[in-house]
């Protein structure tokens, strides 16, 4: 019933994502004080963008499941982790900043509760549908 | 969701497990900062903490689990010790001096407060960890 819905397909992996983003920030604010330590991150929207056809390259069309294809479908998108080499001022050569970790993981947070309130919505939409009127 | 997602908060405890170590040595280096006599004869050096990343593999695959941080090693600051001139003291040397532990208090001090807040930014993943988890379970209960 699911398969063909787009959310439903989505939703779940975004949710995926920004749990794992979640478990990064987490383990960069427990590395706060680690000499050397290098923030990490992941990256998932830019190929969500891809796969949904939003980006600027051009999709090569595609009929068949074997058909080469230079853009991940839905279902192949995945995310990754990403390490952030760039300099800081502190002397230990640990670039984590707690205060932007704090924020992003905030808003993170949120993203997840937006995330599951839409879950919710469509659940709701199949619920209408299957109840009927009553 | 999966039983992987609980190590969120794994990862958080790891790092106010090592901000709490990090605070009782600290509190240990302030609490022997007038300690001119150890067992060893010398006095009291300032201890340091170090840490390091965990990194875990995963069973069955190569791939790496971000796994927190934890203590790597404990060692002792070689700086100089302090000299006071005390005569009267009973550890004071020939010319008068006695040598104090090379704990500077204040610097101490702000390390505690480093400590204390990494700790608690800690907490605040630990928290932020339990809404998105009360989330996710709330998803199909209001459909």
């Amino acid at each position: 019933m699911f398969a063909k819905d787009l959310y439903m397909n989505i939703i779940p992996k975004a949710l995926d994502a920004v749990e794992t983003r979640q478990k990064i920030y987490s383990h960069n604010i427990a590395n706060y004080n680690t000499p050397g330590y290098k923030r990490k991150d992941v990256s998932f929207e830019e190929e969500l963008r891809k796969a949904l056809g939003d980006s600027d390259e051009i999709k090569l069309k595609s009929s068949n499941e074997k058909h080469i294809k230079n853009i991940p479908s839905i279902n192949e998108v995945n995310y990754n982790i990403v390490e952030d080499n760039s300099r800081s001022a502190r002397e230990d050569g640990n670039n984590v900043d707690i205060d932007i970790e704090m924020v992003k993981m905030m808003e993170n947070t949120l993203q997840y509760n937006a995330l599951t309130r839409l879950i919710n919505y469509r659940l709701s939409d199949y619920k209408t549908v299957i109840g009927g009127i009553r | 969701m999966n039983i992987n997602s609980f190590r969120i908060m794994d990862i958080a405890a790891s790092g106010m497990t090592a901000e709490r170590f990090r605070s009782e040595v600290i509190s240990n280096n302030l609490a022997n900062a007038n300690t001119t006599r150890t067992e060893n004869g010398d006095p009291y050096r300032r201890k340091v903490v170090t840490f390091k990343e965990v990194l875990n593999k995963e069973v069955n695959s190569n791939d790496e689990q971000l796994s927190g941080v934890r203590v790597s090693t404990i060692e002792e600051d070689d700086s100089p010790f302090r000299l006071v001139y005390d005569p009267s003291h009973p550890d004071a040397n020939e010319d008068g001096y006695v040598k104090y532990p090379n704990v500077n208090v204040l610097r101490e001090m702000v390390d505690l407060i480093s400590a204390q807040r990494a700790y608690e930014a800690n907490v605040a993943v630990v928290n932020s960890a339990k809404t998105m988890f009360n989330s996710a379970l709330s998803i199909g209960r209001g459909a």
